[in-house]
């Protein structure tokens, strides 16, 4: 999932994004405070604004892209 | 119709998705115990099934080993706090293959809705603003 994710994002913006991943399982305590993490996978955008999220399968092309530009 | 499955030992808490996901015209089964929960696996249909982690008897990380059994693709969520002590079961799970999402306890009906619609109608999806909540 994170590797057609990859292709979405480098197709939408090059080189010029960050992804940051963080596997729940491994490291809980990095999203025990983040209230915005409800459920997995979750993908947060949070540049440019607003900041939003999309739950489910994020390597869909159509559903992410639609979600990078919105 | 897509139908969905509810595994958890506390009634309030199975009233409580069976309240909000019937509003959205969902059909919904709620059971008690894992027991339960495989055997309407065995004759039912479902789009999605939420578990929970901790049950008397048959606790969730068992259903979830012998669900995966009767069906390896089912969308299933456990439900459990993201703390460690909660999630060492599931590493071990993962580790061995077994597929599960994670849900974060409790859910708020918004939540609990905004999973569903996205799980089961991907296609037709709208992200959730989160922006200065």
């Amino acid at each position: 999932m994170i590797v057609e994710l990859k292709e979405i994002l480098k197709k939408q913006y090059g080189d010029k994004y960050q992804l940051d991943v963080i596997e729940i399982l491994k490291f809980p305590e990095l999203v025990l405070d983040e209230d915005d993490v409800i459920a997995t996978p979750t993908l947060i955008k949070y540049s440019p604004p607003p900041i939003r999220r999309i739950i489910g399968d994020i390597s869909q092309k159509q559903k992410v892209t639609k979600f990078l530009i919105s | 119709m897509s139908k969905i499955l509810i595994i958890d030992d506390d009634s309030l808490v199975r009233h409580a998705y069976e309240l909000t996901l019937e509003d959205l015209d969902y059909e919904v089964d709620a059971v008690e115990s894992g027991e339960e929960g495989l055997e309407k696996i065995r004759n039912n249909e479902y789009g999605l099934v939420f578990l929970d982690l901790n049950m008397p008897g048959m606790n969730g990380v068992e259903t979830l080993r012998e669900l995966r059994k009767i069906d390896k693709n089912l969308t299933v969520y456990i439900v459990s706090g993201f703390h460690n002590a909660f999630l060492e079961e599931l590493r071990k799970i993962k580790e061995d293959g077994i597929h599960f999402e994670l849900a974060r306890k409790p859910l708020s009906r918004d939540q609990l809705k905004e999973i569903v619609e996205n799980v089961i109608h991907p296609e037709a999806h709208s992200s959730e603003e989160i922006d200065g909540e």
